[in-house]
């Protein structure tokens, strides 16, 4: 028993530590256990500092060429418990578009398969600075002044 | 011997202190508070996910099983998922899952089904790792410890199950409650979580420029994930606000891990703790991770202030005796049951075949159980039990069939005076 409380409070001290000659031989040691039960984490929340997310948004070319734009942080509830894990989903899907871009794009082909679409193209919307003076003069942080749109990739649907 | 007597010397006092810190003989009441916590959580948290269920997680879903090779890199990441080919297995799977968070969350054969919900917990992680953040870590943190811990021996449907049994031989029987040393380990192993979890967010946030600036809040509400005008107004007219909520997140956030062991500081700790969590939920919508971390905080819960509170309800709701018929044996098997919820022993018995009450008479007694109050009241049958779900937290579970307006009594009633009348048949 006594072995058994010491090892695991060594392990979750061991987990967040910043690296150093000491935490990374004690790592090699703990690993198996952390990851296998999933205790790996840095615990850093909102930290070092807290990053201005930016917005997913996607545009559907059917085959008449019109364009369709869908912002999926819209559908979300705040109440719902999986609107964290949907925003956290599109955050990763933004920062490698190159690695994750395809199959997105492959599912919402799949997904909006009733406009015929013919391409899909994401988008990442990043926020700038807002200052207290904005607010107070009355302007939104999602003015378009404050958004730059930025082409992630586009992607081909296949062939109906 | 010199030696010999040296080490005896040291030795018991360590082996003592080593005791008193980590193995006292407790029992698991707070330890049960976060299971049940925990478990309602997941039930929520994945019972709401069912319908993404192959979106998130399957193999035509957001990450087909080729792309997760880029984020799966180590053989110690397992997931059932990963041995699964047909889409029925996905929801057989789900299913049995949410059974088992339920069961968690109940205490119902707690010893394994804690097992299946960390494995399956874990399982729905790694399948889709990039999904997840803070809190499915820190829910996976916590379920090992209550897989290490004896959990489900108090507040569950087990103990349920324990105390029913012994009074089906006597109805005075009670078990004694579960204490053991390996229960205070598993709190302290919680406790020491929740420190190093506070203390290490704290220290990443120092690092940081917003936070250091005292800027950090403000970046935060003009998200757009978080953004919400009316705050939004009131910080930038009043940016001082801005400064003290990112100074008072760090300051409660590096206090909390060296001022909650104390036992005087430890209940502002956790008040301060709470309210900082019920921050999170309220103004940025952090509800699953907010309850979690309060479920977690449960674990500084001393057993002693659940205690005093059990006490001071039973003297708040006042003494209860309930009489029933001792030669039925129906009778005798529904009070077993129903008094296998009364963990606070509320409730006192008494048989009027052996020991009449002064109270009720027994022409009285051989139509319904009747429940004697302090005041001399004695309510029968229906109104004995709606009386006595209320009172007793056990059975809360059965106020919604008891108080629902006009449709209780209408039909509560009539059903239990068939089921009195026909009780030697049963």
């Amino acid at each position: 028993m006594s072995l058994l409380v010491v090892w695991h409070t060594l392990a979750i001290v061991v987990a967040p530590s910043p690296d150093s000659a000491i935490t990374r031989s004690a790592r090699l040691l703990f690993e198996p256990y952390l990851t296998l039960f999933r205790l790996e984490n840095g615990w850093s929340f909102y930290a070092p500092d807290v990053r201005v997310e930016s917005e997913f948004r996607y545009v559907v070319e059917d085959a008449s060429g019109e364009r369709h734009t869908f912002v999926p942080a819209d559908k979300l509830s705040r109440f719902h418990p999986i609107d964290i894990w949907v925003k956290d989903w599109y955050i990763h899907v933004m920062d490698t578009p190159e690695t994750y871009g395809d199959a997105v794009a492959a599912y919402l082909c799949r997904e909006h398969a009733l406009l015929h679409p013919v391409s899909i193209t994401l988008l990442e919307i990043e926020q700038n600075e807002f200052s207290p003076e904005d607010q107070l003069s009355g302007k939104h942080p999602f003015d378009p002044e404050f958004l730059d749109e930025k082409t992630l990739t586009t992607v081909q649907c296949p062939n109906e | 011997m010199l030696a010999r007597v040296n080490q005896i010397t040291f030795a018991a006092p360590l082996r003592e202190a080593w005791s008193q810190v980590w193995f006292q003989d407790k029992p698991t009441s707070s330890l049960e508070i976060a299971r049940m916590g925990i478990g309602a959580a997941l039930v929520l948290h994945y019972g709401l996910a069912t319908p993404y269920l192959l979106t998130f997680w399957g193999d035509d879903g957001w990450m087909p099983r080729a792309l997760l090779a880029n984020e799966i890199t180590d053989p110690w990441q397992q997931s059932v998922f990963f041995y699964f080919t047909a889409p029925w297995q996905w929801s057989a799977f789900h299913a049995f899952f949410l059974f088992c968070c339920a069961a968690f969350m109940l205490g119902w054969r707690t010893s394994w089904v804690k097992w299946a919900v960390l494995i399956g917990h874990i399982s729905y992680d790694y399948r889709n790792p990039i999904m997840t953040y803070g809190v499915d870590s820190i829910v996976a943190c916590l379920l090992l410890i209550l897989c290490f811990a004896p959990v489900g021996r108090a507040m569950s449907l087990d103990r349920v199950r324990e105390v029913r049994s012994a009074k089906r031989k006597s109805l005075g029987a009670s078990p004694p409650a579960f204490t053991s040393p390996w229960a205070f380990a598993c709190t302290r192993l919680m406790q020491i979580q929740m420190a190093v979890l506070f203390f290490f967010s704290a220290i990443g946030k120092l690092t940081g420029d917003d936070w250091r600036g005292g800027d950090a809040i403000w970046w935060l509400f003009t998200n757009s994930y978080y953004y919400n005008n009316d705050i939004l107004n009131l910080l930038a007219s009043q940016y001082w606000l801005v400064n003290v909520a990112t100074y008072g997140t760090i300051l409660i956030e590096i206090a909390f891990p060296f001022l909650i062991w104390q036992r005087r500081s430890r209940p502002y700790m956790l008040a301060a703790a709470l309210f900082l969590h019920l921050q999170f939920a309220v103004l940025m919508y952090l509800y699953y991770f907010s309850w979690v971390m309060i479920m977690g905080q449960m674990s500084f819960v001393r057993p002693e202030w659940l205690s005093g509170l059990g006490a001071a309800w039973k003297r708040k709701m006042g003494e209860m005796e309930m009489i029933y018929d001792g030669a039925c044996g129906f009778c005798k098997r529904s009070m077993a049951w129903f008094l296998a919820f009364d963990g606070l022993r509320q409730i006192q018995i008494r048989d009027f075949r052996t020991n009449p009450s002064p109270i009720v008479s027994d022409e009285q007694m051989i139509k319904a159980v009747y429940l004697v109050l302090p005041d001399g009241r004695a309510l029968p049958g229906f109104e004995a039990y709606r009386y006595v779900v209320l009172r007793v937290p056990g059975l809360w579970w059965q106020v919604p069939f008891f108080y629902v307006p006009l449709f209780s009594r209408l039909f509560g009633h009539p059903i239990y005076n068939w089921i009195a009348a026909n009780r030697s048949r049963l």
